[in-house]
């Protein structure tokens, strides 16, 4: 084990120390940063619940639609705009450390490859959050279907709608994969690029973007106009873009990371 | 897909052999284990901290590295350590450049900076997490250090004061048993017995096969440790880049009271409390002195080009 430590190439036994090393030497920060992810979906979920319920209550829905759950679609809503915001604030701090002179030397001077220890920060900061909050809102959506079933007269529906029933769903699941992976890498290489403030910093880069982006519609919309009526190459053609800018997004990253200096 | 796999494989597995090929003919050639060639940097365009340095580095001593503020000690420390990579020019290990960071490097360069950060854990925690990156660390060693500076292994560090933080990581530092150890202003923050028993480890941790580069203005701390001694002038060029066997050959160190009469072959001198702290060119009759590193920084300072001739003359 201590020999293949020095070899040059990706080792995987040597990532996985990274990763080790990185998890329980910031135990206490990851654990408020996962606790937080958790109060912030339970909050939102009973603040969405109780709103849902009680309008459902006063406009005594119970014989029109007993079996629509009025709060399903909020809370998708919801927690979609929450996953993609959790995404990006994780992703903006995936290179915090490189902020302090002495964190970049922490960093830069740890035996690994520079690919080791990327993929651990990416991991980490980036891919664990997501994860952790798609499982926090299924088990906290669980709860709240168990509950809602055992004390209200409707069939409460579970909130992560399941994929496999059409194609439609499919798609649009790929799509909203797409683009937060997109998001995540964008965060991820304004972070590499300038640790500090990285998340303020990509949202202002969005908003010009955004702007630039509306300006253009606004103005060339027209070019546009035959995408209506081809909408499943529209369709794959966004999906295209997406994944490669996320593509293009990480390699830059990746490189920018390698490259860096004290 | 398993083809692609074989053909990378195939790829690395010649690149580090040509890597290792290359390391050991340097190996067979010299015992220099640090090269810079010819380096040149700066932070800013055309502000060069060094032009076209040269400096060698043998495997086993001890380097003191002087200099006055902003003359580049830890930017040397920085680039010799790959952190850094130089605008021109090349800094190798065992003729590998340290700018690729290639863990085979890394694993055998350890820096102590400065300011430095540690994780809140134990020291404990933090050895066991980080001691698997270098082959040759020893538990024994550390557990030793860390007796001999009153620090215990099972409290969390978040805890412990500047100077006890430094304490800590110079032990685990030492404990690495890296080729190359690099300390930037090492003794900064411990108080009287740790600067002590810093210069106890240092001494007592020292082999043929490793290096270990000071860079600090605490001279009187690293005084007596020293090897080897390069003292940075202007544009980061070397005034003094020679063995303490050499400079000890060369010149003589004396305190004279005063009204005593000057020698003859006095270059530099400087009052002091009663007398006069002089430097003068040894001669075949005159006894061997202790290097006094204040006045040669002094003298480096005020008659760059002299001090120069004279270690150069053999």
């Amino acid at each position: 084990m201590r020999n293949n430590i020095t070899q040059d190439k990706f080792l995987w036994s040597r990532l996985w120390m990274h990763i080790k090393r990185e998890i329980l030497s910031n135990m206490k920060q990851i654990r408020w940063q996962l606790a937080l992810i958790v109060g912030v979906v339970l909050i939102s979920e009973i603040l969405i619940c109780s709103n849902a319920y009680d309008n459902w209550k006063q406009n005594d829905y119970f014989y029109n639609s007993a079996f629509q759950d009025p709060a399903q679609l909020p809370i998708l809503l919801a927690m979609v705009a929450l996953g993609l915001f959790i995404v990006a604030i994780a992703a903006s701090m995936t290179f915090s450390s490189l902020r302090t002179k002495a964190g970049k030397i922490n960093q830069l001077m740890s035996v690994g490859t520079s690919a080791e220890k990327f993929w651990t920060r990416v991991l980490i900061y980036g891919v664990a959050p997501a994860l952790f909050f798609l499982t926090s809102v299924c088990i906290i959506d669980l709860i709240r279907c168990v509950l809602v079933d055992s004390i209200m007269p409707i069939k409460a529906q579970f909130v992560i709608i399941n994929p496999f029933i059409d194609e439609t769903r499919v798609k649009a699941i790929l799509l909203f994969c797409s683009f937060t992976a997109c998001v995540s890498s964008f965060f991820t290489t304004v972070s590499v690029y300038s640790p500090k403030h990285a998340f303020l910093k990509g949202v202002c880069i969005i908003i010009a973007l955004q702007t630039l982006g509306s300006w253009f519609l606004f103005r060339y919309g027209n070019i546009l106009r035959p995408w209506e009526y081809h909408l499943d190459l529209a369709y794959w053609t966004a999906l295209g873009v997406l994944t490669a800018i996320a593509v293009v997004l990480s390699v830059v990253s990746y490189i920018k990371y390698k490259e860096t200096e004290l | 897909m398993t083809d692609m796999y074989d053909f990378f494989n195939f790829i690395l597995q010649i690149r580090n052999f040509v890597i290792h090929l290359q390391c050991s003919i340097t190996l067979i050639h010299n015992n220099n284990m640090i090269e810079i060639k010819n380096l040149s940097f700066g932070y800013l365009k055309g502000h060069w901290v060094f032009n076209d340095l040269n400096l060698t580095v043998e495997q086993g001593g001890i380097y003191g590295l002087l200099g006055p503020n902003g003359q580049g000690k830890s930017t040397l420390l920085y680039l010799i350590s790959g952190l850094l990579r130089p605008n021109e020019g090349e800094v190798t290990m065992n003729g590998t450049s340290t700018g690729l960071r290639l863990p085979s490097i890394l694993s055998k360069i350890f820096i102590v900076p400065e300011e430095f950060t540690l994780p809140a854990i134990t020291m404990k925690e933090y050895c066991q997490l980080n001691a698997p990156f270098y082959p040759k660390f020893s538990f024994d060693e550390l557990s030793e250090n860390l007796k001999a500076f009153g620090l215990d292994t099972d409290i969390n560090m978040a805890s412990f004061s500047m100077g006890q933080k430094k304490k800590a990581f110079l032990s685990f530092a030492l404990a690495c048993n890296t080729e190359i150890l690099l300390l930037d202003e090492p003794t900064n923050g411990l108080d009287v017995t740790g600067k002590a028993d810093f210069r106890r480890f240092i001494a007592s941790h020292m082999n043929d096969n490793r290096t270990i580069i000071i860079s600090t203005h605490q001279i009187h701390d690293v005084e007596k440790l020293l090897d080897h001694i390069i003292i940075l002038g202007k544009n980061g060029l070397p005034v003094i880049d020679s063995p303490v066997s050499l400079i000890a050959n060369k010149l003589c160190f004396e305190m004279i009271a005063n009204g005593a009469t000057p020698s003859q072959n006095e270059i530099f001198s400087k009052p002091t409390f009663g007398g006069n702290n002089i430097v003068s060119i040894r001669t075949d009759e005159s006894p061997e002195t202790e290097i006094n590193l204040e006045m040669l920084y002094e003298l480096a300072a005020e008659k760059p080009s002299e001090i120069k001739q004279i270690l150069l003359n053999n």
